[in-house]
């Protein structure tokens, strides 16, 4: 295969796709504030969709509103003020010198703009910051005594001693700054865009302000030249937050790397690195730091690409406190495999390289698979792109067809059926279930709507299939079926996690949002929710029903670094494991080790898969020897599917 | 670094929406391949691209018109790169993936090969999936991927020559298996 294949191949791979949207549609997005259609990352997009309105405001394009929404101090314990509040901008020193920040200021009881920008003003001249390290340069006594909005112009009148000329204390930067946080206030509080602001001197013209040319109204600086690299929006100084809490704000940092502590006294107790929406440019980053109860100096810095020859870096910081959560979790676990002791071996399968390894011994696959069941005597198994191979009970391959590489199998609580899907003539897939073993075909055929796809997750106490369907339109439902009659929908389920023949239960994701999801327990008997979590999505239940697997309600990096084993009455945690701060440590798949009630999980550190066992006490086992991989998203270990 | 030139002030300027709407025409279709090379769905693809053009519009004025494109992909591979993160979590233990849009008269084989070669884009590293698609389906050449990704051309080199011949590797495997 020379590069000529590879180039024909690539393009080939894409000449069907054809794009669906439109010019229209592209530009009716760009008003903000409107936004037209939208994928499931939204979530990860609607902070870059709200913080538009701000970089739309500096850039000064289009704008219709004011800066992005306003985080009032304590936000998560005190109700909001009703009503917006005032952006205002203080200096504060970065390391390329002193920039501007900013903060809101609770809106004031004002009749027209012209009041709220008199407040705000006279609130940045004033350096009346919440965060000690903002403050003014103005110099003391500056007022704001009136101010207008008309015919586009801004008007603001400053009051106070001998303005006009920069005074000896103060640098001509310092005087230029001085001037922009005034222009930048008066900006984002009309919220109109980069408006001109006309500055006035005790009512009058004047042709300086601070020695800076002020007779003609002014114009923002370039953002990037005046705002500082790094602003936290989220939480604000002072904030109250309950442990896990969502860090938000904008960066402008080498290769968008920004890096974040949350210390106690000289003690960092967390850290960790994120990066920015985009690189070399002003661009919103958010990450979730989970601590125990404490007052805290949370620190968000940019990344310093000269090692130490440059200006450094430019850390940003808040002054918060964490309170005891709603929800008392157990500390976590250090999820590692280092100095964990070798356990006995799994009672479940598991997948390296072509080799599936069983409790009964190891078997040699005819091609890399990601999932793989007991069929027939032989195998029916499915590999990364979708292909669903029957494999003979000899190993040969006797049939392939292409499936779905985000589907499973699901097997029935007595180990005798097994559920998969397959893509039918005409574009009709097809829900389709056989027994395990013997020669009887005895299969059991559900046709699904055209151009959908369904993955079966399990069964229920009887023979009842939980499955998801992918509508040709895009759309997620979960069903139920027991291949006789209509399947039943499940309301307002959007995905499942697992399903409990013990409880005939289901656990399904009912919510979606940025910061994570909602996930219920129902019956499957009545549909009657059970329990209900906005603080893990849920997995698999332990076989007894006594538990279920937690995961992250929302996580980021490689793949989740948290798996928790929860009361499956209360959805509280019996158990968390954590893998530990700075590592790229993750679990990809984590399955209860047969009836057991202890986990068995593919565990990913320092460039190495291993099978850990996990126990109800937070012990932690290793099953497998680890397998080294080149790098950090190589999977070298898949968990097959049991009841 | 900074490849996003200020325009000085008072320069003449074209109308934003003119300007996307001839970047639309020129490089949309492509955009799109291209991200669908990167994430293997074409809504999610499609939702990137609209995103980069709705980011230019928005810092239009801080944009060079000759630049124009090349901040188009830099910014198609960057928002590629964040669903990547995002999804990583969800697919790794909860499949969650949008359905693929097959054309309806496609050849099974067609669409079986087309499938094979986004998933075994789909096993290779970030950096290197990212160069082998802006060289082999994009034709750009390695001082453009550097610019592009914010590398030198020297690692462009490496992943380029450890991308193909994993990718080669990966498909020859797929042909025999």
């Amino acid at each position: 295969m020379n590069d000529d294949d590879l180039r024909a191949l690539l393009h080939d791979a894409v000449s069907d796709v054809r794009p669906e949207r439109d010019l229209d549609d592209l530009l009716g997005r760009t008003d903000s504030g409107r936004s037209g259609r939208r994928g499931w990352f939204t979530p990860a997009l609607a902070a870059a969709a709200v913080t538009a309105a701000l970089i739309a405001g500096i850039a000064g394009t289009t704008l219709g509103g004011r800066d992005d929404t306003p985080v009032i101090p304590g936000s998560s314990t005190t109700p909001a003020p009703s009503g917006a509040a005032l952006p205002v901008y203080f200096v504060g020193d970065a390391a390329p010198g002193p920039r501007l920040y900013r903060e809101f200021l609770p809106e004031k009881a004002c009749p027209d703009v012209g009041c709220e920008l008199t407040a705000a003003v006279s609130t940045a001249l004033a350096g009346a910051a919440e965060d000690p390290d903002y403050r003014s340069d103005w110099p003391a006594g500056t007022t704001a005594s009136d101010a207008t909005y008309a015919g586009g112009t801004i008007t603001v009148d400053l009051s106070g001693p001998a303005l006009r000329n920069r005074p000896a204390s103060m640098t001509a930067a310092q005087a230029s700054l001085a001037v922009q946080q005034v222009v930048y206030t008066a900006q984002a509080v009309v919220g109109q865009g980069r408006l001109p602001v006309q500055l006035l001197l005790d009512g009058g013209h004047t042709d300086r302000i601070l020695g800076v040319p002020a007779a003609e109204p002014l114009a923002a600086d370039p953002s990037d030249a005046v705002l500082a690299p790094v602003w936290i929006t989220q939480p604000s100084q002072g904030a109250s937050v309950t442990s896990p809490f969502t860090v938000k704000g904008l960066a402008m940092s080498f290769e968008a790397n920004v890096g974040w502590e949350l210390v106690q006294g000289d003690t960092v107790v967390r850290s960790g690195f994120t990066t920015a929406a985009e690189c070399c440019t002003r661009s919103p980053y958010s990450f979730r730091v989970s601590a125990p109860p404490g007052e805290y100096t949370l620190v968000v810095h940019d990344s310093d690409p000269s090692g130490g020859e440059g200006p450094g870096v430019s850390p940003e910081t808040k002054q918060i406190t964490v309170t005891a959560s709603a929800d008392p979790s157990t500390a976590p676990v250090r999820l590692t495999a280092a100095g964990a002791s070798a356990g006995g071996p799994a009672t479940i399968g598991w997948i390296s390289d072509r080799t599936l390894h069983l409790p009964t011994g190891a078997v040699t696959l005819p091609a890399r698979y990601v999932d793989a069941v007991g069929y027939h005597g032989g195998w029916l198994a499915l590999r990364a792109d979708g292909t669903l191979d029957t494999i003979a009970a000899d190993g040969s391959l006797s049939s392939s067809a292409p499936s779905d590489p985000g589907s499973r199998f699901a097997i029935s609580p007595d180990g005798t059926r097994v559920t998969w899907f397959q893509p039918g003539s005409g574009g009709r897939g097809e829900l389709r279930s056989g027994l395990a073993s013997g020669m009887s075909d005895g299969e059991q055929v559900l046709t699904l709507p055209a151009g959908s796809r369904a993955r079966p997750i399990g069964y229920g106490t009887g023979s009842e299939v939980v499955y998801q369907l992918d509508a040709a339109d895009g759309s997620r439902s979960v069903w139920v079926t027991d291949f006789s009659g209509s399947p039943r929908r499940l309301t307002g389920a959007l995905s499942v996690g697992g399903t409990s023949a013990a409880l005939d239960e289901v656990a399904v994701q009912t919510s979606v949002s940025d910061s994570g999801s909602c996930w219920e327990l129902r019956s499957l008997a009545d549909g009657n929710s059970r329990a209900r979590t906005c603080d893990y999505s849920l997995g698999q239940f332990s076989s007894d029903g006594r538990y279920v697997i937690g995961w992250p309600a929302y996580a980021d990096g490689l793949g989740p670094r948290d798996v928790a084993v929860l009361d499956a009455r209360t959805l509280k945690p019996v158990v968390r494991f954590q893998a530990p701060a700075g590592t790229a440590g993750y679990v990809s798949q984590a399955v209860w080790d047969g009836d057991t009630d202890t986990l068995v999980a593919a565990l990913y550190e320092n460039r190495s898969w291993q099978l850990v066992r996990l126990t109800k006490d937070g012990g932690i086992e290793t099953v497998s020897d680890p397998i080294a991989v080149p790098d950090d998203t190589t999977v070298a270990l898949r968990l097959v599917s049991r009841p | 670094m900074n490849t996003i030139a200020l325009r000085n002030r008072g320069e003449v300027a074209i109308d934003a929406d003119e300007g996307i709407a001839e970047l639309y025409t020129a490089h949309y279709a492509q955009l799109v391949r291209l991200a669908v090379l990167l994430l293997r769905d074409q809504a999610t693809a499609e939702d990137v691209v609209q995103d980069a053009y709705i980011a230019l519009h928005r810092r239009w004025h801080r944009v060079e018109v000759e630049r124009a494109a090349g901040y188009l992909r830099r910014s198609v591979v960057n928002g590629s790169r964040s669903v990547l993160r995002h999804r990583a979590v969800r697919e790794r233990y909860r499949p969650d993936r949008q359905p693929d849009h097959p054309g309806a008269e496609e050849s099974v084989l067609g669409r079986e090969r087309r499938a094979a070669v986004l998933a075994a884009l789909d096993e290779l590293p970030r950096r290197q999936r990212e160069v082998i698609a802006l060289r082999y389906y994009l034709d750009l050449s390695e001082r453009e991927i550097a610019e592009a990704l914010d590398i030198s051309t020297g690692a462009v080199k490496s992943h380029a020559s450890r991308g193909a011949a994993r990718l080669r590797t990966l498909l020859n495997d797929q042909e025999q298996s």
